[in-house]
C-alpha cells in the first residue's frame, strides 16, 4: 500500500499539473490560472536554492580538505562568505528604513550589493564574453585543420566561407568598388534571410516536436521524472 | 474553413495524433519489434566510451547546463536528465558515477534523484556519492568557468554536454578541445549549436537531443516516442509543403 501510494501520488500530481497547463494554452481565458501555477513553481524553485548552497559548501569544502583543486574552491568559498556579509550589511542598514515585506529584496538590491554587481561581477562577465570571438575563431581554424574526410572538410570550408561573407557584409566597406560591396551585402542578406532562416526554422520545428514529445511521455506515464 | 478555426482546431488535433502515435508505437516496440533508428553517432557511441572510461579508472563529466525544472527549459532539462539516466545505468554497478554539473538547484535535486534510482536498482545504493552532482553557479558564464576548471582537473577522456546552453558552451568546448577530449553535445538552443559546431566531436542538433534517451536506454517508451516524433514531423513537412505550394500557385494561403 505504502509503495502504491508513493508511486501513484507523485505521478498523479505531475499529470494533473501538466494536463492543466496544457489546457491553458488550448482553452482561451485560462492564462491567469497558468500564471498562478508558474508562481507556485517559482516558490518551489526558490526553496531548492538552499539545497544548492548546501551542495556548493559540501563539494568545495571537501575539495579544500582533500587538497584537490583546492585553490579555486577556497576563492569560491571566501567570495561566498564575502557576498553574504555584504547582503547582511545592506539588510542591517535598511532595518529601520524599509517595511518588513521588502527587507529580503533590499538584501539583494541594496547599495553595497549593487556595487558588488556593478564593479566586480559585471566587468568579469563582460571580459569573459569579450573573449568569445577569439575562442570561436581559434575553434574554426582548428576545425579546418582537424577534419579528415572530404565531407567534413567541405563542411568546415562552407562554415568558414559563410562566416567570412556574413562578417564582411556587415562592414561599411566604402573603399571597395560598389560592385564588390553590393554583391557582398546581397550575399549576406541571402545567407541570413534565406538559407540560415530556413535552417533555423527547420531546427526550431524539430526542437518544438522534441519538447512536446518529452512532455507527452510524462503525460502518458512513459517517463517518470520523479522518484517512486 | 477560416484561419481562426484552423488555429483553434489544428493544435489540439496534432496533440491528439501525437499522443495516439506515441501509445501505438510504444505498444509495437514493447512487443519486441525493434525498428532501425536513424544514425546519431554521438549518443550511439557513448556507452562504448563510458565503458572505456570506467576500465581506465577515469571519470566522465556530464554538463547539464543552466536549465531548470519548472520553467520554459523543463523539457530540455528532462532530455539532459535522460542522458544522465542512460549513463547512470551503465555506471551504477561501479563506484564511479558520472560527474554531473548543474546551474539550477531544481536540476541538482533531479540529477541526484536519477543517480539514486539507478544505483538503488543495481542494489548499490551505498556506492553512490551525492557529491558527484555539483551545483557550480547560478548563471551561465560562472557555470562555464566552473566546468572549465573541473575539466582541467579531472582525468577523463570524454566530456558530455546535454541540456540548456547559450554561447557560454563555447568556453566549455574549448577547454575540452585543449584537453584533447572526445566531446559529445546535445543542445536545443540555436546559438549554442552554432558555437559548438567547430569544437565538439559529435553534435546532436535540434530534436536529436530529445532522442538521446532512445539510444542510451532503448526503453520501448523512448523509442516509440522517437518514432511518433518522426511521424508527426513528416506530417508537418507535408502540410507546410502543401501550404507553400498553394501560396505559390494561387497567390495566397488557402482559406
Amino acid at each position: 500500500m505504502k509503495r502504491f501510494v508513493a508511486a501513484v501520488i507523485p505521478s498523479a500530481i505531475t499529470i494533473f499539473f501538466l494536463a492543466v497547463t496544457l489546457l491553458t494554452y488550448i482553452v482561451p481565458g485560462l492564462s491567469d490560472f497558468r500564471a498562478r501555477l508558474v508562481e507556485l513553481a517559482v516558490i518551489v524553485a526558490a526553496s531548492a536554492m538552499l539545497l544548492g548552497v548546501v551542495n556548493l559548501l559540501h563539494v568545495h569544502g571537501t575539495n579544500i580538505l582533500r587538497r584537490r583543486g583546492w585553490f579555486y574552491s577556497l576563492v569560491l568559498l571566501l567570495s561566498f562568505v564575502g557576498v553574504l556579509l555584504v547582503a547582511l550589511f545592506d539588510l542591517v542598514l535598511s532595518l529601520n528604513r524599509v517595511p518588513a515585506a521588502t527587507l529580503a529584496q533590499q538584501a539583494t538590491s541594496g547599495t553595497a550589493m549593487t556595487l558588488v554587481y556593478q564593479y566586480i561581477l559585471i566587468p568579469i562577465q563582460a571580459s569573459l564574453t569579450a573573449l568569445l570571438p577569439f575562442f570561436l575563431a581559434f575553434a574554426a581554424f582548428r576545425t579546418l585543420r582537424m577534419r579528415r574526410t572530404v565531407g567534413s572538410t567541405l563542411g568546415a570550408v562552407v562554415f568558414l566561407v559563410t562566416a567570412m561573407v556574413v562578417l564582411l557584409g556587415q562592414l561599411p566597406l566604402s573603399n571597395l568598388p560598389p560592385l564588390v560591396s553590393d554583391n557582398l551585402r546581397a550575399a549576406r542578406d541571402a545567407i541570413i534571410g534565406v538559407w540560415a532562416m530556413a535552417g533555423m526554422r527547420g531546427i526550431l520545428l524539430g526542437v518544438a516536436l522534441g519538447i512536446v514529445a518529452t512532455a507527452l511521455r510524462v503525460l502518458v506515464l512513459a517517463d517518470r521524472p520523479s522518484s517512486d | 474553413m477560416s484561419m481562426d478555426l484552423v488555429q483553434i482546431v489544428v493544435p489540439p488535433l496534432i496533440l491528439l495524433v501525437f499522443i495516439v502515435s506515441i501509445l501505438i508505437f510504444w505498444g509495437i516496440v514493447g512487443r519486441g519489434r525493434r525498428p532501425a533508428l536513424r544514425s546519431l553517432p554521438g549518443f550511439k557511441s557513448l556507452p562504448g566510451q563510458l565503458s572505456q572510461v570506467i576500465e581506465e579508472g577515469r571519470s566522465l563529466p556530464l554538463s547539464l547546463g543552466s536549465g531548470g525544472v519548472g520553467g520554459g527549459d523543463t523539457a530540455t532539462t528532462l532530455a539532459g536528465l535522460a542522458v544522465l539516466e542512460g549513463l547512470a545505468e551503465e555506471t551504477a554497478a561501479t563506484d564511479a558515477p558520472p560527474i554531473v554539473t548543474v546551474a539550477d538547484p531544481t536540476t541538482l535535486a533531479m540529477a541526484q534523484d536519477v543517480l539514486r534510482r539507478a544505483y538503488a536498482e543495481q542494489g548499490n545504493a551505498a556506492g553512490l556519492d551525492f557529491r558527484s552532482v555539483h551545483y557550480v553557479a547560478a548563471s551561465p558564464l560562472p557555470y562555464a568557468a566552473g566546468v572549465m576548471d573541473l575539466l582541467s582537473n579531472e582525468e577523463t577522456g570524454t566530456s558530455v554536454m546535454a541540456g540548456v546552453f547559450g554561447s557560454e558552451a563555447a568556453f566549455i568546448a574549448e577547454e575540452g578541445s585543449r584537453q584533447g577530449l572526445i566531446q559529445v553535445a546535445g543542445v536545443a538552443d540555436l546559438t549554442s549549436q552554432a558555437v559548438l559546431y567547430p569544437s565538439v566531436t559529435h553534435l546532436a542538433i535540434g530534436e536529436e537531443m530529445y532522442a538521446a534517451g532512445a539510444y542510451l536506454n532503448a526503453k520501448p517508451a523512448s523509442v516509440g516516442s522517437l518514432l511518433a516524433q518522426d511521424l508527426i514531423r513528416l506530417i508537418l513537412v507535408i502540410l507546410i509543403s502543401v501550404f507553400a505550394l498553394f501560396t505559390l500557385l494561387l497567390g495566397g494561403a488557402p482559406r
